[in-house]
C-alpha cells in the first residue's frame, strides 16, 4: 500500500484533531505521570497571534514551506518568517503595513528571493489571525541537563473558532531514547501520537482546502468509449471554469484567470476532438460559449501579462523603474476598465446559463455521451488518431519555416502544437507515463519558444501603442517614452533570441526517433490507436 | 560550513570560555553550530552539563571507526550540539599517529557535518602537538585568546612562526585578548599597541571579570544567565567581527 502523502496525513490528523477535547490535560500533570527518574521544570507559557500566507494553489505548503506573518507592535510593520519543513527560518523580513499582495512587491533582500523562486507571480492570501499558544515543559537528569522537551501547543482561529491542539516531545540528539520512552508513555497513557502534525499546519490546512478544479484532468482508461471517458474531464474543466471565475471577481491572483483560459481551451479542444459530421445543436451552442469565454477573457490576460512584463522589466532595469512608473499606472488603469468588463461578463446571464446548460449536458450520463461514432471510439485510440494527425501537421509546418519565413507561419506552428499538446495531455494518464511526461517535455519546449516568438512580437507593437496613446493624452513624458522604447526594444530582443533558438527546439521534435515514440505510444497497447 | 578553532600554546587563557561563549552566541543568531570538545579536561562538556564519554573512546573516533554524528549530544540551547570530550582524549597524539594521514584526519571526521552545521567550534588542548596541526588542517581560522603579558605574546609568535613552517598560509589568525584588566599599566600598553604590529588582532578585549567563572557553577554560557555583563558583551562584539571575517 502506498505511504500516504503529507496531505493526506494533515487531512487525517485534521480530522482526528476535530474529535479531540479543546482543551488538554495540563503539561505539568502529563510530565509529572511519564517522567520516571527524570525531574520536570516549571511548566513556561507563552502565546502569539500570527497569521499564514500562501498562494491559492498552497504552493508554499506543497512544498513543505511555511510564510508566517506576526504583527509588530506600533502596526507600522508585519514580521515576516519564512520557515522549511525542518522548522529552520529560511527568511525574515520586516514589511511595511500595508503588506503586498505580490512577492514582486517585497523589497529586495533574502526573504524576497527565497519567495521569488517558490511563489513566482502568484498573490500571497492570508488565513485569519491565529493564536498559537504553548506550554513548555523540560525534563532534566540528576546534572540537571535537559534529556527531552515537552509542549503542548493549541493554535486557533480568530475569524472561525476552529482550534487544533497537539502535545509533542522533542527527543534531542544524542538523547533519543529518553525521547522515544516518554513519548511512547504519553501515547499510552492520553493517546497524543508522536507524530501528530504541526497544529498551526492542521488548522492552516482547514482554513485553506484544496482549490476546487483542476485545469489538467485526463482520461485514465484508453479502452473506455471516448464520449464517456471524456465527460468527467470535461467536467473537473467546468468546475475549474466556475470556480476561478469566482477567483477572477475576487480579483486575488491573476493566475486564477489564466487557468480558467487554460480549462476553457482544453475544452475546446476535446470538443473538437469528439466533432461529428452532423449537426449537434447541444455541443455547438457550448463551443460558441466557450469561444466567447476564450474572447471576453483575453483583453484582461494580454493586460496581466503586459503588467507582469512590466514589473520584471522594471526590477531588471532599476536605473529606469522611475520612469516606467507611468507605463505601470496607465496599464494598471487600462487592466481595470478590462477587468471591470470582464467581471460584468462572468455576472451575466450569458455566462451563468452557458455554464448551467453545459453543466446539464455534463451531467445527462454516459448515455447520452454516446450516440456518435467518435463518442463510442475508444479513448486511446480516438486521441492516438488525432495526435498522429496533429504531428504530421506539427512536421509539415515546421519543416517549412525558414529564416526568411513570416511571423504568421511560426505563429500557425504555435498552434498546431499547442493543439497536439492539449489533445495528448487529455490522454496522458491512459499512456505510459515515463514516455508520454518525455514527449510533452519535448513539445512544452517547442511551444514556449514559438510562444516567445509570439508573445513578445505582440507586446512590442502594444508597448508602441501605448505609448502613442500616452504621449498623445500627455500621460507619459519624454523620460517614459523612451523608458517604453527600451522596454520594446527589449522585447525585440527576446523575440530575436527566441527566434534564433527555433531549430534548436524543432529539430528534436521532427526527428524521425521522436515522432516513431509518438506512434509507438499511441498505438501502444495502453493506447491501443491502431 | 566554517571551523573555527579556539587555540593557544599556552593554558589558563580562556580558551574553553571562548569557545563555549562564541559558540553560544553564533547559535543564539540562528546559525547552527557544533562544538567539538578537543580537551582531555573536559571543561566545555562540564559548562554544558554533558556526561564526558565518548562511546568507543579517542580511539574509535579517529580511527573512523564511529562516524562523528554519533557522537553528538544536544546542549540545553537550540541549534547547540556537542561532541563531548572523553579522558582517552589525552593520548589523541598518539592515536592519531597510529592513522595515515594523520594532520588531515580532523578535517575528514568534520567532513559529513558540512550540510548540518554552520559553524563548528574546536576548543583545542593547549600545546603543540599532533592533534593541534590536525587542528591547524581542519580549521578556517584560529580564534587565539591571549593574556597582556610578554610570555603569551611570545607563544603566539611561535604559533605565527609555526604555522610558516606548515605552509598553512590559508589558515587565518584571529587574536585578541582575554582577562584583560585596565588597571595594570602593563596590560593597558599591550592592548593598545598590539594592533600596530599585528592587523589580524580582533578589535575587542574580554575584561577579566569573575563573572566569567561563575560558568562553572552555573554550568552554562555566560550570555545565558549574565546577559548584560560587560564580558558577554564582549563576546557578542568578538562573535560579530570573527563571522564578518569568515564572510
Amino acid at each position: 500500500m502506498p505511504s500516504p502523502t503529507s496531505e493526506q496525513r494533515l487531512s487525517a490528523a485534521a480530522a482526528e484533531a476535530r474529535e479531540r477535547p479543546a482543551v488538554v490535560t495540563p503539561l505539568a500533570a502529563i510530565a509529572d505521570s511519564v517522567r520516571g527518574t527524570l525531574a520536570a521544570d516549571p511548566e513556561e507559557v507563552s502565546s502569539r497571534r500570527l497569521r499564514l500566507l500562501d498562494t491559492l494553489d498552497r504552493r508554499l505548503t506543497l512544498r513543505g514551506y511555511r510564510l508566517e506573518v506576526e504583527p509588530v507592535a506600533d502596526g507600522s510593520h508585519e514580521h515576516w518568517r519564512l520557515v522549511s519543513g525542518n522548522g529552520r527560518v529560511r527568511a525574515t523580513a520586516d514589511v511595511p503595513v500595508p503588506t503586498p499582495r505580490l512577492v514582486d512587491d517585497l523589497p529586495d533582500g533574502r526573504l524576497y528571493r527565497a519567495l521569488e523562486s517558490l511563489v513566482g507571480i502568484r498573490g500571497l492570501i492570508p488565513t485569519p489571525w491565529i493564536t498559537l499558544v504553548e506550554h513548555r515543559a523540560a525534563l532534566r537528569d540528576a546534572d540537571r541537563k535537559i534529556r527531552c522537551r515537552l509542549s503542548a501547543l493549541s493554535a486557533s482561529s480568530d475569524g472561525t473558532g476552529d482550534r487544533c491542539s497537539a502535545v509533542r516531545v522533542d527527543a534531542l540528539k544524542g538523547y533519543e531514547a529518553d525521547g522515544d520512552r516518554i513519548a511512547e508513555r504519553i501515547f499510552r497513557h492520553y493517546g497524543w501520537s508522536p507524530a501528530a502534525p504541526d497544529p498551526v499546519a492542521m488548522l492552516a490546512h482547514s482554513l485553506r482546502p484544496k482549490p476546487s478544479g483542476t485545469a489538467y484532468p485526463s482520461a485514465t482508461d484508453p479502452q473506455a468509449p471516448a464520449g464517456a471517458a471524456l465527460r468527467p474531464v470535461l467536467q473537473a474543466l467546468l468546475d475549474t471554469v466556475e470556480h476561478r471565475a469566482a477567483g477572477v471577481i475576487a480579483d486575488i491572483d491573476c493566475e486564477e484567470l489564466h487557468e480558467l483560459r487554460v480549462a476553457v481551451r482544453r475544452s475546446r479542444s476535446i470538443l473538437t476532438l469528439l466533432r461529428s459530421g452532423s449537426p449537434e445543436p447541444e455541443l455547438d451552442r457550448t463551443r460558441a460559449f466557450l469561444g466567447w469565454l476564450g474572447k471576453v477573457s483575453g483583453p484582461t490576460r494580454d493586460l496581466d501579462v503586459h503588467i507582469l512584463d512590466w514589473r520584471a522589466h522594471r526590477r531588471r532595469a532599476a536605473d529606469r523603474a522611475v520612469d516606467l512608473e507611468p507605463l505601470g499606472r496607465y496599464l494598471e488603469a487600462e487592466r481595470d476598465k478590462a477587468h471591470a468588463k470582464l467581471v460584468d461578463a462572468f455576472r451575466s446571464r450569458r455566462f451563468q446559463d452557458g455554464v448551467r446548460r453545459w453543466r446539464r449536458a455534463l451531467d445527462a450520463g454516459d448515455q447520452a455521451w454516446s450516440t456518435t461514432d467518435r463518442e463510442r471510439l475508444p479513448i486511446g485510440k480516438l486521441a492516438g488518431r488525432r495526435i498522429r494527425k496533429l504531428y504530421g501537421r506539427v512536421v509539415e509546418e515546421g519543416s517549412a519555416i525558414t529564416a526568411a519565413s513570416p511571423a504568421e507561419a511560426l505563429h500557425a506552428l504555435r498552434k498546431t502544437v499547442k493543439k497536439l499538446r492539449y489533445v495528448l495531455e487529455i490522454v496522458r494518464d491512459a499512456y505510459p507515463s515515463k514516455p508520454t511526461t518525455a514527449v510533452l517535455a519535448t513539445l512544452k519546449e517547442l511551444q514556449q519558444d514559438l510562444g516567445e516568438v509570439q508573445d513578445t512580437a505582440v507586446q512590442a507593437e502594444a508597448l508602441r501603442r501605448f505609448g502613442v496613446k500616452m504621449g498623445r493624452t500627455g500621460a507619459a513624458g519624454p523620460a517614459t517614452l523612451m523608458a517604453i522604447g527600451a522596454l520594446a526594444e527589449d522585447l525585440e530582443i527576446r523575440r530575436a533570441v527566441a527566434r534564433a533558438r527555433f531549430d534548436a527546439v524543432f529539430v528534436p521534435v521532427a526527428k524521425r526517433r521522436f515522432g516513431d515514440r509518438l506512434r509507438r505510444l499511441t498505438r501502444s497497447k495502453a493506447g491501443d490507436g491502431k | 560550513m566554517k571551523v573555527v578553532a579556539c587555540y593557544n600554546i599556552k593554558g589558563g587563557v580562556g580558551k574553553t570560555a571562548t569557545a563555549v561563549n562564541l559558540a553560544f552566541v553564533a547559535a543564539r543568531e540562528g546559525a547552527r553550530v557544533l562544538v567539538v570538545d578537543l580537551d582531555p579536561q573536559g571543561a566545555a562538556t562540564f559548562y554544558f552539563r554533558v556526561k564526558p564519554k565518548v562511546k568507543g573512546g579517542g580511539k574509535g573516533l579517529v580511527s573512523g571507526k564511529r562516524d562523528l554524528d554519533d557522537l553528538i549530544k544536544a546542549t540545553d540551547h537550540d541549534r547547540l550540539d556537542l561532541v563531548p570530550a572523553d579522558f582517552s582524549f589525552r593520548n589523541l597524539d598518539l592515536m592519531l599517529d597510529a592513522e595515515k594521514k594523520s594532520k588531515k584526519r580532523l578535517a575528514k571526521l568534520l567532513k559529513p557535518l558540512a550540510a548540518d552545521y554552520d559553524y563548528v567550534v574546536l576548543d583545542c588542548p593547549p600545546s603543540v602537538s599532533l592533534v593541534s596541526e590536525a587542528v591547524f588542517h581542519a580549521a578556517d581560522a584560529l580564534v587565539v585568546p591571549l593574556i597582556p603579558t610578554t610570555l603569551s605574546l611570545r607563544t603566539y609568535q611561535q604559533l605565527g612562526r609555526f604555522r610558516d613552517e606548515e605552509k598553512l598560509a590559508g589558515l587565518r589568525l584571529m587574536p585578541f585578548f582575554s582577562m584583560v584588566d585596565r588597571r595594570k599599566t602593563m596590560h593597558r600598553e599591550i592592548v593598545d599597541s598590539f594592533p600596530d604590529a599585528h592587523a589580524e588582532a580582533l578589535p575587542v578585549s574580554v575584561p577579566y571579570s569573575s563573572i566569567v567563572e561563575r560558568m562553572g557553577t552555573e554550568r552554562a554560557p555566560l550570555a545565558s544567565f549574565a546577559p548584560k555583563s560587560p564580558a558577554a558583551a564582549a563576546y557578542q562584539m568578538l562573535w560579530a567581527e570573527i563571522s564578518r571575517r569568515l564572510g
